[in-house]
This record gives C-alpha cells, sequence and structure tokens, in this order.
C-alpha cells in the first residue's frame, strides 16, 4: 500500500484499514462481524503464499475466505463482496488494480468499502 | 391377628369388600361383597392336599412375584382364616372348563365350584378403617432401572428373599442367576421425599433397609451392605442406637447421598451412580444387588373406601383425621388407624388402634347410650 | 435479577442437599470441579462473589437430568440460566466455541436488511406463503462451519422438508427468519432472545402460516415455551415434525434399512417434551430396521456433550466418547440422532484420536428421507 502511495495513490473515503499481524490470523466471526457492521464489501490482502513467514498463513486464510464466503451467501450477501487477493509488498500497481476494481462494484452505492491487510 | 382371630366376640369377614354405607349417628348399616372363594369356609382346614394336585399356576403376590402358587391358594401361611381359595382367574376349570382335581382329593368336601358372591348387611354403630399400605412401583423412576434390571428389586421382595418361608428359603440368591448377592446396595426415598411423587416420608424405611442391611451380614458375613440415604430418619426410641449397632457390630456401610442412576454391566451387575455428599465425590459403586426402598402409599383402593365410606382423604389418598382427635375420620362414627392415615411405624399403628378401640367405645356409649 | 431472586425463582430453598443433581450429571462425571449441588449452595449461602465469578458455571450443559430426577423439583437448568445472565454482567463470560463463528453469524442476522438465502431448499416444494410454515434455522450456516466433520446440516433442512412434501406438504419458508435463539437464552442474553423472537414472530405471521414445523429440537423448544412468555399469542401453533410424520407415517413407502439402529435422544425432546416413543415408533415404521435400545435411553439418555456453544474440553470429549462407545456396545452400526447439535458433537467426538469407536452418526431426517420409496433422487 506504501508502494501505491509512492504512485500517488490514495484510498477512496469511506475506507478503513485494518492491519492485521497474518492474514492467517482472520477469523470468519472477524469477517463477518465486519459485514453484520453494515460493510458493503472486505477486501482481504495476504502475502503471497511463499512469502508466507507462518508456512501456511495465506493457505489458512484462502480457507477462512471460502468459508465466510458460503456463509455469507447462505445470509443473501453476495459473496463478490468478499475480495481476496494475494499480493507481494512490492506490488504497488497491482495493489491499485486490485483496490479499484473492487471498490467499483460497489461505486454506485458509494459506501464504506473495509479493507484488511497484512501490511 | 390369632387372638383376633380367636376371640368369640371378633367375627372377621375375610374376602370380602365394602360396597356401601347407610346411616348415621351410630346407627349404620353397612353392605359387604363376600367374594366367592369357592371354598366352604367352615369345612376347609387348610390342609394342603388339594395344592399338591392344583395343575393352574400364578404369580404369587405375597412373595411379590417372586414365585408362583397354585391357583387354589392359601394367601399366606398364618393368615386368618386358614381357609384356601380358587383364583378362578388362573383356574384350570374356570378358564378351560375341565379339572375339578381339588374337588377330587379333598376329602372333606371344601370345595364348591358353584359358590356365588353375596352382598350382606350387618348394623353397626361404628366403623373403623385400617386398610393398610402399598407400595409404589418405581417403574417410572427410570433412572433406578427397576423393572429392567433384573437384579433391582423392592425392599418387600428382598423381604420375601430373606424370609426362611419365602422362595428361595431365606437366601439372597438374585434373580438374574441365582447366584448368593454378597454385595448389596439399599437404596432409600425411592420415590419418597419427592416432590413429584410421594412428597412425604415414608417413615418406615430407613428402619427396615438397617434391618436388612444387618441380616443380610447376619446370614452371611463375608457380606458387604452399603446404604444410601438422603438423611436418615430413625427417630424413634432406641432407633439411633440400632444404627449404631449396624454400624459398629455389623459394619454396614452407610453413604449419605441420593442414589442417581442405576446402570448394569454385562454379568448384570447394577452400578449404582451416586454423590457421596460428605466427600462432594461422584462415584460409581458396583453391587451384585440392589434393594429399592419404595414410597409407601395408602392401599390402591382406599381412595374408593374413602369415597364409598363419606370421609375425606388428603391428595395422596390418606385418610383425613382431625388434629385434635387423630383417630377421627371426617365423618362421625367412622374411625382411621394405621398407615391409612399417614406413614407409621407397626408400634405406632398398633398404638393407634387401640386408640381408636377407645374413640369407638366412647362414640357408642354417647349414641347408643349403653 | 439478584442472586436471591434467582434463588426464588427456581425454588433453590428446597435443596435437600440430597446430591442426586451432582450425582445424576454428565459433566460431574468427568469433571470434578463442577457439582451443581454445590453450585446451588453456594447461591444459598447469597456468595454474590463467588458465584457469579465462577468459571464452572458455563460447564452446565443445561441438559435438563439434574430437574428431572431433583426430588425438590429446583429448576436448576433455569438457575443457571439466571446465573450467567448476572456473570455475564459481571464480567464472566463464557468462552465461546469454534472461534465466535457462530456468534458471528448471529451478529449478521442481526444487521439491517438481512435477507437469508433460501437457495438452499432449491428443487424441493415451498412456497413464501401458506397455512404450514417450515423454520429450519441455523442449519445451513451450521453446514458450513461443520464441512469438516462432515455434518450435513442443509441435508437434514432438506430432507425434512422432502419428507413434509412426501406427505403433500408444501411449506412456507422465509428469508426473514433468524436464529431461534435458544443458545442466547440460555446463556443469559434474554434482551437477544427477545429481538430474535420478535423478528421470527413477525416474519412466520407474514406468512400467513397457522402451524409451524420445526425439525430442530431447540427451535421447536423456544417456539413453544420461551416465545409465548415474550411475545404472548404467536398466532400459530409450535409442531415437531415427527408428529406430523407420525399421524401419516402410512403413507409414507419406505425402502428396507437393512442395518442395527440406535437413538440418542435429544434433551429438549425427551426430558423437556417427554417426546421419547415417538422418534422410536418412526424408526420402527421402517422396513428390516433391526432397533436396539442404549442402557441410558429416554429420560436418562446422556446429553451429547456440548452445548449452548460455550464448552468444548476435553470434559466434553469424554462424556461424547463415553456415549459414543455405549452406542457401540449395543452392536448397532447407525446412531440415530434427532439434534442437530447431537448430530454436531458427536460426530466430532468420533474424529478425536481416543475414540476407538466405529459408528455412523446420521439425522433422523436424513435416514429417513434417504429411504424414501420411489420418488425423486437423494437430496
Amino acid at each position: 500500500m506504501e508502494n501505491a502511495a509512492k504512485d500517488g495513490f490514495c484510498l477512496n473515503p469511506g475506507t478503513s484499514v485494518i492491519p492485521v499481524k497474518c492474514s492467517g490470523l482472520i477469523k470468519v466471526s472477524f469477517l463477518l462481524r465486519l459485514f453484520a457492521k453494515g460493510s458493503d464489501g472486505v477486501l482481504v490482502l495476504g502475502c503471497l503464499e511463499q512469502d508466507c513467514r507462518y508456512f501456511n498463513g495465506s493457505i489458512r486464510c484462502g480457507k477462512i475466505v471460502d468459508e465466510t464466503r458460503k456463509i455469507l451467501e447462505l445470509a443473501g450477501i453476495d459473496a463478490t463482496r468478499l475480495g481476496f487477493h494475494l499480493i507481494s509488498e512490492s506490488q504497488g500497481r497491482e495493489f491499485k488494480k486490485i483496490f479499484r476494481r473492487f471498490v467499483k462494484q460497489f461505486s454506485k452505492r458509494g459506501r464504506r468499502v473495509a479493507t484488511s491487510s497484512s501490511r | 391377628m390369632l387372638d383376633a382371630g380367636r376371640h368369640p366376640k371378633i367375627r372377621i369377614l375375610a374376602y370380602s369388600e365394602v360396597e356401601g354405607l347407610k346411616g348415621r349417628d351410630g346407627n349404620f348399616e353397612i353392605k359387604i361383597r363376600r367374594k366367592a372363594r369357592y371354598v366352604k369356609e367352615d369345612v376347609c382346614n387348610a390342609c394342603g392336599m388339594c395344592v399338591t394336585k392344583c395343575p393352574g399356576r400364578a404369580l404369587d403376590a405375597f412373595d411379590m412375584g417372586l414365585r408362583k402358587r397354585t391357583a387354589i391358594y392359601l394367601y399366606f401361611s398364618q393368615g386368618i382364616p386358614a381357609v384356601m381359595t380358587i383364583d378362578p382367574e388362573h383356574c384350570i376349570y374356570f378358564t378351560k372348563g375341565r379339572c375339578r382335581t381339588c374337588e377330587k382329593v379333598c376329602d372333606k368336601g371344601a370345595i364348591d365350584f358353584e359358590m356365588k358372591a353375596r352382598v350382606e348387611t350387618y348394623p353397626v354403630n361404628a366403623v373403623i378403617l385400617a386398610t393398610g399400605l402399598d407400595i409404589l412401583d418405581p417403574s417410572h423412576l427410570t433412572h433406578y432401572g427397576y423393572g429392567k434390571l433384573k437384579n433391582v428389586i423392592t425392599g418387600l421382595q428382598y423381604e420375601r428373599l430373606i424370609n426362611a418361608t419365602g422362595p428361595t428359603g431365606g437366601h439372597l440368591e438374585r434373580p438374574s442367576d441365582g447366584k448368593l448377592a454378597k454385595k448389596v446396595a439399599y437404596v432409600q426415598c425411592v420415590g419418597s421425599r419427592d416432590l413429584n411423587n410421594c412428597a412425604y416420608c415414608s417413615s418406615v424405611c430407613c428402619m427396615y433397609s438397617i434391618k436388612d442391611a444387618m441380616l443380610a451380614r447376619e446370614h452371611d458375613p463375608e457380606s458387604d451392605s452399603y446404604i444410601f440415604h438422603t438423611d436418615l430418619r430413625n427417630v424413634g426410641k432406641w432407633f439411633q442406637k440400632y444404627e449404631k449397632r449396624a454400624r459398629e457390630e455389623y459394619g454396614v456401610n452407610f453413604i449419605r447421598g441420593r442414589v442417581a442412576q442405576i446402570e448394569e454391566d454385562e454379568e448384570c451387575n447394577p452400578i449404582v451412580w451416586y454423590e457421596d455428599t460428605r466427600l462432594q465425590e461422584v462415584k460409581a459403586l458396583k453391587v451384585e444387588m440392589v434393594v429399592l426402598a419404595t414410597a409407601a402409599t395408602p392401599a390402591k383402593g382406599a381412595r374408593g373406601l374413602a369415597r364409598l365410606l363419606g370421609v375425606r382423604t388428603d391428595p395422596y389418598g390418606f385418610i383425613q383425621t382431625k388434629p385434635d382427635e387423630p383417630a377421627d375420620t371426617s365423618r362421625p362414627g367412622i374411625f382411621a388407624c394405621g398407615f391409612c392415615k399417614g406413614p407409621c411405624d407397626i408400634p405406632e399403628a398398633v398404638s393407634q388402634a387401640s386408640a381408636a378401640a377407645e374413640r369407638v367405645a366412647a362414640f357408642i356409649s354417647q349414641t347408643a347410650g349403653v | 435479577m439478584s442472586l436471591r431472586q434467582a434463588v426464588v425463582r427456581s425454588r433453590a430453598y428446597l435443596c435437600l442437599e440430597c446430591g442426586i443433581c451432582t450425582g445424576s450429571c454428565p459433566v460431574s462425571r468427568f469433571n470434578a470441579a463442577y457439582s451443581p449441588r454445590l453450585t446451588v449452595e453456594r447461591a444459598l449461602l447469597l456468595d454474590e462473589e463467588e458465584s457469579l465469578h465462577d468459571h464452572e458455571i458455563w460447564a452446565c450443559l443445561t441438559c435438563g437430568t439434574c430437574d428431572v430426577r431433583c426430588p425438590s423439583t429446583v429448576d436448576f437448568t433455569g438457575f443457571m440460566r439466571d446465573l450467567r445472565e448476572r456473570a455475564r454482567k459481571a464480567g464472566n463470560d463464557g468462552i465461546c466455541t469454534h472461534a465466535e463463528t457462530i456468534e458471528a453469524v448471529l451478529d449478521l442476522q442481526l444487521s439491517p436488511n438481512f435477507r437469508r438465502s433460501t437457495s438452499w431448499l432449491r428443487s424441493l416444494q415451498t412456497s413464501s406463503r401458506g397455512k404450514v410454515y417450515y423454520f429450519g434455522g441455523c442449519l445451513p450456516f451450521l453446514d458450513v462451519i461443520f464441512e469438516d466433520i462432515g455434518f450435513e446440516g442443509t441435508k437434514i433442512g432438506r430432507s425434512s422438508v422432502r419428507l413434509l412434501n412426501a406427505l403433500g406438504i408444501r411449506p412456507a419458508v422465509s428469508c426473514d427468519e433468524v436464529c431461534c435463539g435458544h443458545d442466547a437464552y440460555w446463556t443469559g442474553r434474554i434482551d437477544l432472545v427477545r429481538t430474535l423472537a420478535d423478528i421470527n414472530v413477525k416474519a412466520i405471521r407474514r406468512t400467513g402460516a397457522k402451524q409451524v414445523i420445526f425439525s430442530c429440537p431447540e427451535c421447536f423448544y423456544m417456539f413453544k415455551h420461551i416465545y409465548p412468555d415474550i411475545v404472548g399469542d404467536l398466532g400459530f401453533e409450535p409442531v415437531y415434525i415427527l408428529n406430523v410424520l407420525l399421524e401419516a407415517i402410512d403413507k409414507v413407502k419406505f425402502k428396507p434399512v437393512n442395518a442395527k439402529v440406535t437413538y440418542q435422544d435429544s434433551c429438549r425432546l425427551a426430558r423437556i417434551e417427554g417426546m421419547v416413543t415417538e422418534p422410536r415408533q418412526v424408526l420402527q415404521a421402517l422396513p428390516d430396521v433391526d432397533f436396539v435400545e442404549m442402557q441410558r435411553m429416554g429420560k436418562d439418555a446422556i446429553c451429547c456433550g456440548s452445548s449452548n456453544w460455550v464448552s468444548c474440553s476435553r470434559v466434553n470429549k469424554q462424556i461424547q466418547i463415553d456415549r459414543l462407545t455405549e452406542a457401540a456396545s449395543t452392536g448397532a452400526k447407525i446412531l440415530v440422532t434427532s439434534c442437530p447439535k447431537c448430530n454436531i458433537h458427536l460426530r466430532c467426538a468420533l474424529r478425536d484420536e481416543d475414540c476407538k469407536v466405529d459408528i455412523d452418526v446420521i439425522d433422523l431426517m436424513v435416514l429417513l428421507a434417504s429411504h424414501l420409496g420411489g420418488g425423486k433422487r437423494g437430496t
């Protein structure tokens, strides 16, 4: 994100960033509660699998996201509102692209988008 | 009972039921249905010849169903009057139409298959109710497994097992395999002091269970007895001393805690689960037989009889008596004593009987002017 | 609710200290630190501090075995509920199991504009309005959470609806239905229960239903016993699915089961509703079923070992393994459950390394629906 910021990127208003130590620490309940609190979308960003400091953090996060998406579907919330991408710290441009694309889905509503990031 | 049977002024109408009571103030007419026993009471001398030949069989109610009796039977050996009775539900002649073996073997000619029930009326000045007690069938207390686990029996069944004239000749042979039970648990308050069942203390169980446990030790000094109790309610004179004797001389184990559940292992040994409330520990004890001290209730017909006689009962079916005159029921001229008016033990029932007799004497002298 | 009020309301003052509760308690058998009797006694001494900060109050399974046996009719589980309500306020929260996912699902259901999906019922006959309503509760959500142990909540719901369809009933379902609040109720969050009851009852009334069918014993319990106290007259009658099935069981044909099965009684059904014979009648209506009974059955059945999502420790596992061992000792190959929670917990315990038992845990509705003779394919 810092790399993207150097490029002149700034987050949309209404976006909150929630830093976590490792995306593998994210729990289903945590993501669900973000939606319960009214988020239009949640974008989970984690390290590339091979970069994981704890071997399986990103893999674990992937499972958690899958599980959360299933619950969201059942709760009548479109699963695409939960975005999940693994990118490296250096991929500032990539992040910009992902973020823009994710936010675009909800641009008409113009509401808050929470972002969860592992950096 | 023998005294009453021999007394020239006492007439016993056994095997009979009260059908109605008319009149008031000491001038009653009581209607009594004398059921047909198919044996002439004045002829039969209970020699027992018929019993040896009778082919009919039924569960022996006096032996608590632990053995079978013949269709012609003597309810129990000390019964008054000592005469045989034919049980028409199990008699081969009554059910299948032929047999009459008893008639053939009875050299007194006491059998009378044509006998009919008859209703007799007697003028009486007073009535004393002494219908006694029945025990609660504990089958619905499923956690005790009665009726499902073979070696879980009631106190009365135990009484027959340990009795020399009982089905096992006084040996504690357990029902599942006839093995002598050496480790026996006595469970107190089965249905008693329980707001869902009998919300009163049956008052006799603590003492008879202590007696039972001591008897088991007397029969077999190697055996172990465990009494599981809520509180020991041995409140009579010397009763506590009796408990002390059981503890010290007979080595009976007393455990405070109501038994929670009885399970069974593959060999039909009951496993008793309980909380030892003194040690505050949940434990399981494997025993060979369990004796349930089931709640005592008023006799099954007592409520109906009370309705017939017009006397009040409490919610449990005990006859209500006056607080200041404990032998008097709600209807003048009708008195009650013993367990039918509330839990009591034998000495108490005997003194209540004397009290009722005295109240009757007083009542008659007042109403009849004797 | 003060401790004194809790004592009065549960009639704990009648306690004889006989110990039948603790002796009966499935938790106390394995956890010496927990004793219903001592909990009551402590409360009777009005020792607020110790009563409210005791972590063991979260160990109670609310299975009701003590309630059924207590000679003084002390409502121990009710007492526990009140105590928990107070303890929560005093900062003694229970540990929420399953990483709070279940709690979060509840939060999600309470969020504004929540409309659940009914797509999990596709290909079955349902409607949005009708005289009969089917309440699925949390089943599909649990499905996702317990996928790893092979729990199929959706299948239970689908099987129930299939059976209803087989009887010619086309139940109404609603997108506005939320959790019944059973666990919130037993963990002392009565305000939350009020909110949920309100949403549910309104949602069901909108469908015009006069009868609501439940396949989950806990939901049924809440609607039958707790909701009327909260919202008054419901305007519809809660019915347990077994009763609906039993009425018309002759109309349905089943395929032979050819297996030895035993049945795990649900706490709410057996002990509170007294529904002991009904599930057995339904099971025995299946052709070629060899039904065997466990020793502890009916009102004496042992709880599946965990409830209200507040405790899942070694003790709970021991209770579950003990129960599974008992089930297997009957020689049964299938253990039939009627409560989804029993299904989850026993399935989970089967995977425990200490569990040496081989038995299939199958929900009654799933077993019945999968043996429906003819008609549609399996769910």
